[in-house]
């Protein structure tokens, strides 16, 4: 358990600069969503599951709108928009988080063997399928966790915000802002509901990239893409489209053309050939990774 | 326990012989020195016996096959290449912490009291050490593990004299014992040819000479000849001669001491000019 830990802080101290910087991007859309979009009506798209819907909106109107209307509007209407700018926040750190899970990975076998450090590494009495196991739990569940933690932290301080702005006026904070607020634990239920099912989904992008970073002697970026790249081109060449479709099925979002309402349609999906051919693809990428460690030497 | 025992290993990087047929052991207690110009064939031994590169031919390191459980034979080896393998990253305190957080043989108070002794700060990370210094630093920690054998390739590679001096000092008054075996392969022989045991060359991937150190005076002799007894001395077929102001050392191998003890000054000769004599025989 104690080297369990520190493997994993070890991760997070190698790939700060990799986790990191997009949570400042993340904050900053926020603060030009909310500067920006002031007074004005923007148009954003929100997937709530099954439908897309489209709503206007805009962060500073929205702290207005708290303010002024929320002491006048219904119970429901208030919980809409609040539920709204907690989607938009979450929404915005998962765009992030998708990008640090991509070059975490792609990066998390290969820097060490481009400085030379893997020769330290290998020195310590740490398998390499533990080596590989931890890195995959640090991208896919750790870093996850984190920036599931900057999005209550980030929903808090819009709370704050919108509750300071509403002090100056003669509502009262409590029933227009803060009890309405108990949507946002619907909102991070749906985050971890949503996560868990698009990460089984895309096991195999996951599981292909970290083979990559395993595998690659050099630009890891251009085999990531490359290779899937190619293979789509050339099967489109002889006029198939089987592997295209599903690559493309499993490496991007679905879940709205999912029709998911439930824990129990998420059994049904993973119940299926489809699901079994994913897990078996993934189990292969990942037991290649751990060959090419076992194998790795400095470059 | 032989801690290495290696049977004919061979190993090719297209065409060039990193290993070729080379077997040798080592013995628990020994210092082997392991010797050879560049592109012999040391590293690729080291990394063999680490599990950090493939092979052919049969190699147990303390009873394992390092292609296999790598991760079971670091137990109980460890390892210090030249210095820059230590990620640039990592604070010193958390170098520390993380060997002890992985090694159940690490001696935390030890690696603390090692470092206390050099200028190197826990809040400092590798990137702003000095070569010397990520090299006190490594050693810091690898000294602070008990482990049965200790692997160094060329771990004073590019250190001034003065760090090359207080490398050896540590590694081989303080922390060499009985139970630890040391293989160390090094450009710079002489300085550590007083402590070494066991003598290993390799050249183009072959062992050319495997051989005790205390053992080396029984076949070899190098004698200082002056030209009145040169002639006579040049047909026992010395191995090797070489100029000496106006006389000529020659080394001889398995001719003995008596019969050269006329001819001139007789001694055993020096890791270094017996390494080239070998290889220049070649």
């Amino acid at each position: 358990m104690k080297s369990f830990l520190i493997l994993i802080k070890r991760e997070f101290w190698e790939h700060k600069n990799t986790f990191y910087p997009y949570v400042i991007v993340g904050l900053l859309v926020l603060v030009m969503l909310a500067i920006f979009m002031g007074g004005e009506k923007a148009t954003v798209t929100v997937n709530t599951g099954d439908t897309a819907n489209e709503r206007s909106v805009g962060f500073l109107k929205l702290l207005e709108l708290s303010a002024v209307s929320f002491g006048n509007m219904s119970v429901a209407e208030s919980q809409d928009k609040l539920r709204f700018a907690y989607i938009v926040i979450a929404a915005n750190f998962a765009f992030m988080l998708s990008f640090v899970m991509f070059f975490y990975l792609l990066d998390c076998l290969y820097r060490d063997r481009k400085d030379r450090s893997i020769l330290f590494w290998k020195s310590l009495p740490v398998s390499d399928w533990l080596t590989v196991g931890i890195k995959l739990f640090t991208g896919l569940v750790c870093v996850p966790v984190v920036y599931f933690l900057f999005i209550v932290v980030t929903q808090f301080i819009f709370l704050l915000g919108a509750s300071l702005a509403a002090l100056s006026y003669d509502v009262s904070v409590w029933s227009s802002l803060w009890q309405p607020s108990t949507v946002v634990f619907g909102v991070w239920a749906d985050i971890w509901f949503y996560y868990t099912v698009l990460l089984l989904w895309q096991l195999p992008l996951y599981s292909w990239v970290i083979f990559v970073s395993a595998f690659a002697r050099s630009v890891p970026f251009v085999w990531v893409i490359g290779v899937p790249f190619a293979v789509v081109t050339t099967e489109s060449i002889f006029g198939g489209n089987a592997t295209s479709s599903w690559i493309w099925h499993h490496v991007v979002p679905q879940i709205g053309k999912m029709n998911l309402t439930g824990v129990g349609d998420i059994v049904d999906r993973i119940a299926s050939l489809d699901f079994l051919i994913t897990l078996v693809v993934s189990g292969i990428l990942v037991s290649g990774a751990v060959w090419f460690r076992s194998k790795a030497d400095e470059m | 326990m032989t801690v290495v025992s290696a049977r004919d290993l061979n190993k090719r990087f297209g065409s060039t012989n990193a290993m070729h047929n080379v077997s040798f052991e080592i013995e628990p207690g020994s210092i082997v020195g392991l010797i050879g110009p560049n592109g012999a064939g040391k590293t690729t031994t080291l990394k063999a016996i680490l599990g950090l590169t493939d092979f052919e031919g049969s190699l147990a390191v303390l009873g394992r096959d390092p292609r296999r459980g790598r991760h079971e034979i670091m137990k109980r080896v460890c390892f210090i290449a030249d210095v820059g393998v230590l990620p640039r990253w990592v604070k010193i305190s958390d170098a520390v912490n993380y060997v002890e957080g992985v090694h159940d043989r690490f001696n935390r108070d030890k690696a603390l009291a090692l470092l206390a002794e050099t200028d190197i700060s826990l809040n400092q990370r590798v990137k702003q050490l000095s070569k010397g210094m990520v090299t006190q630093l490594h050693l810091a920690l690898v000294m602070s593990i008990d482990v049965d054998l200790l692997v160094l390739d060329e771990p004073t590679l590019g250190l001034d004299i003065l760090y090359r001096k207080s490398f050896y000092e540590l590694l081989l008054n303080d922390y060499f014992d009985k139970s630890t075996s040391i293989i160390i392969s090094t450009h710079q022989v002489e300085e550590i040819e007083s402590s070494l045991t066991h003598l290993l060359f390799i050249n183009q991937g072959e062992i050319v000479l495997d051989s005790a150190m205390d053992a080396l005076s029984d076949t070899y002799t190098e004698v200082l000849v002056g030209p009145d007894h040169l002639e006579q001395a040049m047909s026992l077929n010395p191995i090797h001669s070489r100029d000496v102001i106006g006389k000529k050392s020659l080394i001889f191998t398995d001719v003995s001491k008596a019969s050269l003890q006329g001819l001139g000054e007789v001694s055993t000769p020096s890791v270094t000019n017996l390494f080239v004599a070998l290889l220049s025989r070649e």
